[in-house]
């Protein structure tokens, strides 16, 4: 049943899709474009870690973000690893690499350099490399943004379908049992605590669809989701 | 600057900040991955030969999967209506007495028709695939119910009547379940609930040679079966059925299974110890010491959903602080009552002697009422005056016992709201209930001392002391319902409708019905004594009236209590005596 699900559902997900375009075609254009805006926050938040600071951290992510739309394909990206999160970290780590570069250089005075930086090791030599956070910082940050979208997205279907207060009483238990007792969302909701159960129990469904659709639009194949999962769980912890 | 980390109340890690609306990541996540609940909504395409084989339906999707076979929801286009086809595993068309079998089965449970029983429309062989067309319920099965939240005892007592109607009703129609656990009794959206699958493991030919190591792959537990139906198959009856529900019962009331030397479910998880002989009873590994019937286990369970639950305390129950707090401060407030009220006398005491009385009511010889204003009482003051004294030392435990009824009620509907997770019932009782308790025997025993002044005074002799103590009496009765009252909402018990109209049991209704009866009896005595001897026109009324009062609250308490023997007595009683005094007091 699941394999059945594997082979037949998601034929095409924003991530296959900009892979298979290398990022060429204006369709592979618009799902990395799709794909960024939902991913903006690990970012923004990993560049504010470096810029130990706000000041500089919104435009830089912008100039990120601006490069990394406009620039002519993905090539950056590892195909075997198809995933748009180490794609993204990679793509982010590379372009602040650049951007301190380009500062030390304007700070020593234009040209002169001390020592020669190759463009892959760069980073992991210069005194400010610790500096760079940790790419469990990232992804802990990823795993918060993809659950917020995820919840945001089923929020929205059930106010769509004129539950949003449903929803809003059940929420607690998609964490599993909560302390406060069902008899008492029973009662706000007009519902026997049998008829809750039921409720409970589609919710939670709903959420792991979504999340796993969700998480499967990032990744090149749905058979990583589980994989994918456990990895940021454990980059929640 | 940021406020500190709130600790998730599950795992107990700090929740990071940008979490999802509050809620901790981790839990979230991990509910998500839980691999235990099998993801069924997932849009599988059914395979070709099925759509093949059912040109008349449009399948949906796939809504279960199991060891009978597999479950489509789908939908009939000239019937506009949806339902769920069950599709019988391929191989079992291989056994040359299975399609006999199955045309026999089929036709019996076709004719099942009752509200806790799944329907079965139509059922045939199409292509190689035999299947049956069902009911389709919108909800989840008890086994997902269960993942989701654990049963509380009240819910698992609401859920085994209408299982065991359902087994009743199948059983009068001489047909057999032989698979009842979990999986198979469907809850639909209103918490209704629904069997499936009658009958189904008869089709499958299990009843002839299953056994102990075919069954746990067949079936896929044994732990449901009773002992006959694995030792001897072909020897199975209704009995077995009752076996199952016994299994899934204890499973409800514990989370557990019953098995080798099981704990009884008060002992394992605290449930009403009168339920351990029902579940005992159904789990009798001999069929004759079962309950026969159904119908008769059906009784039973409602007989004890409908009586107060006797809670033997779980272990984890810990006592609600704010029940203790309430008692204490009730008692606190009792004995600065006490000593308030010597205070008060003190105070008074010594305030006569400069300026005898500064005011007062007094009842004048000709019975009305005199407000008389001393010209020297102390108009009232700035503060430490004597009369800001008195006022605070009366307001003092007037407060306290306030608050600790408030506490009390509060503690209450946290008790109550816990289900039996929280302990301290006893105290909040007390709490809650001693102010309103005082008040209603003060206030009986005021009013019958009142009526006696004015009965016994035409005759000189007044015996207030004797009418208060009488006229505390149904105070202190009614005082007494009060408290069960306040004990049963802390227990959360709810009588259900269908057990107050089999069980006579006295309610609140009746046993106010009797009171006021007796105490309308006791009234039109004295009546019936009194008024045709010349007695002082105000006293008269006010005996008439009081009399007729009870009888009235006789009747319509006993007419409130419809079904109870005691209420139904009292307001007749109470009606036949309301005639008599109206005839007595007004020809």
């Amino acid at each position: 049943m699941s394999s059945a699900a594997d082979n037949a559902g998601f034929s095409a997900t924003r991530w296959t899709r900009v892979l298979q375009a290398k990022g060429r075609t204006p369709e592979g254009r618009a799902a990395l474009a799709d794909l960024c805006a939902v991913y903006y926050a690990p970012v923004h938040s990993f560049i504010r870690h470096w810029t130990r600071g706000h000041q500089q951290t919104d435009d830089l992510t912008q100039e990120f973000f601006t490069e990394l739309l406009s620039r002519n394909g993905v090539e950056g990206a590892d195909p075997d690893r198809g995933r748009f999160r180490s794609f993204l970290l990679g793509a982010v780590k590379h372009f602040l690499n650049r951007v301190r570069e380009r500062e030390q250089a304007v700070k020593r005075g234009g040209h002169v350099e001390f020592q020669a930086l190759d463009s892959t090791s760069a980073g992991l030599e210069i005194p400010d490399a610790s500096t760079l956070p940790p790419d469990a910082a990232f992804d802990k940050q990823w795993a918060l943004t993809l659950l917020g979208h995820a919840l945001a997205a089923l929020e929205q279907q059930f106010a769509a379908e004129g539950k949003a207060g449903l929803f809003t009483v059940l929420k607690p238990w998609l964490t599993g049992q909560p302390a406060e007792p069902q008899s008492a969302a029973a009662a706000a909701l007009g519902l026997s605590e049998t008829a809750v159960k039921v409720s409970i129990h589609r919710l939670r469904q709903r959420f792991r669809q979504q999340l796993r659709s969700e998480l499967a639009q990032t990744l090149d194949s749905t058979a990583m989701v589980e994989e994918e999962m456990s990895h940021l769980f454990a980059a929640l912890s | 600057m940021n406020p500190p980390p709130i600790p998730c109340p599950q795992c107990g890690n700090a929740i990071p900040d940008g979490a999802p609306q509050g809620i901790c990541p981790r839990c979230l996540l991990q509910n998500a991955m839980n691999p235990t609940v099998v993801q069924q909504d997932s849009p599988v395409p059914p395979p070709e030969e099925i759509v093949r084989a059912f040109p008349n339906l449009e399948i949906l999707q796939l809504i279960g999967a199991g060891g009978m076979g597999r479950v489509y929801k789908v939908r009939q286009p000239h019937l506009d209506r949806v339902v769920a086809l069950k599709i019988l595993q391929p191989e079992l068309a291989g056994d040359p007495a299975f399609a006999e079998r199955f045309s026999r089965e089929g036709r019996a449970l076709a004719k099942l028709s009752h509200p806790n029983v799944v329907a079965v429309y139509d059922f045939g062989k199409a292509g190689e695939f035999y299947w049956l067309l069902m009911e389709y319920v919108d909800g989840v099965n008890l086994r997902q119910a269960m993942q989701a939240g654990s049963m509380t005892p009240r819910e698992a007592l609401q859920v085994v009547p209408m299982i065991c109607a359902a087994l009743e009703y199948a059983h009068s129609q001489g047909v057999l379940h032989r698979d009842i656990k979990p999986e198979n009794i469907l809850i639909d959206t209103q918490g209704r609930v629904k069997i499936a699958d009658f009958g189904i493991a008869k089709m499958r030919g299990e009843g002839r040679h299953v056994t102990l190591t075919l069954s746990g792959s067949a079936l896929g537990t044994p732990a449901y079966m009773a002992p006959e139906q694995i030792e001897r198959p072909q020897d199975v009856d209704h009995r077995a059925d009752i076996y199952s529900l016994g299994v899934v019962f204890y499973e409800m009331l514990t989370g557990e299974l019953p098995l080798g030397r099981f704990l009884a479910p008060s002992e394992k998880a605290g449930t009403d110890p009168r339920l351990d002989s029902v579940v005992f009873r159904t789990l009798e590994k001999e069929r004759d010491r079962r309950y026969q019937t159904a119908g008769e286990m059906k009784t039973h369970v409602e007989t004890y959903a409908g009586a107060p639950a006797q809670r033997v305390r779980p272990k984890e129950e810990r006592t609600s602080q704010k029940a203790v707090w309430s008692f204490v401060l009730t008692l606190l407030g009792i004995v600065l009552s006490l000593g308030s009220y010597i205070a008060a006398t003190v105070e008074t005491t010594r305030r006569r002697e400069p300026s005898a009385q500064y005011g007062g009511v007094e009842l004048s010889p000709n019975g009305g009422v005199q407000v008389r204003l001393h010209e020297n009482a102390p108009v009232d003051s700035g503060p430490g005056s004597p009369n800001t004294v008195m006022l605070l030392i009366a307001a003092l435990p007037l407060i306290v016992l306030l608050t600790g009824t408030f506490l009390g009620i509060s503690a209450l509907q946290d008790i109550r709201a816990a289900e039996g997770k929280l302990g301290g019932i006893h105290f909040a009782m007390i709490g809650a209930g001693f102010v309103p308790g005082t008040l209603i025997v003060a206030v009986t025993s005021m009013a019958l001392e009142s009526l006696g002044a004015e009965i016994t005074r035409g005759r000189g002799r007044s015996a207030s002391d004797l009418w208060a103590v009488v006229g505390s009496m149904p105070g202190i009765g009614l005082a007494y319902l009060f408290f069960r009252k306040l004990r049963r909402y802390g227990t959360g018990w709810t009588p259900p409708a269908a057990v107050t109209a089999n069980q006579p049991k006295r309610n609140f209704c009746s046993a106010a019905a009797v009171c006021f009866s007796i105490v309308g009896a006791a009234l039109t005595v004295v009546c019936i004594a009194i008024l045709p001897r010349s007695v002082r026109s105000d006293a008269r009324e006010i005996l008439i009236w009081s009399t007729l009062s009870a009888l009235l609250i006789g009747v319509i308490m006993g007419a409130l209590s419809r079904q109870e023997t005691g209420g139904r007595t009292s307001a007749f009683v109470s009606g036949f005596l309301f005639v008599v005094m109206v005839l007595l007091a007004f020809t």
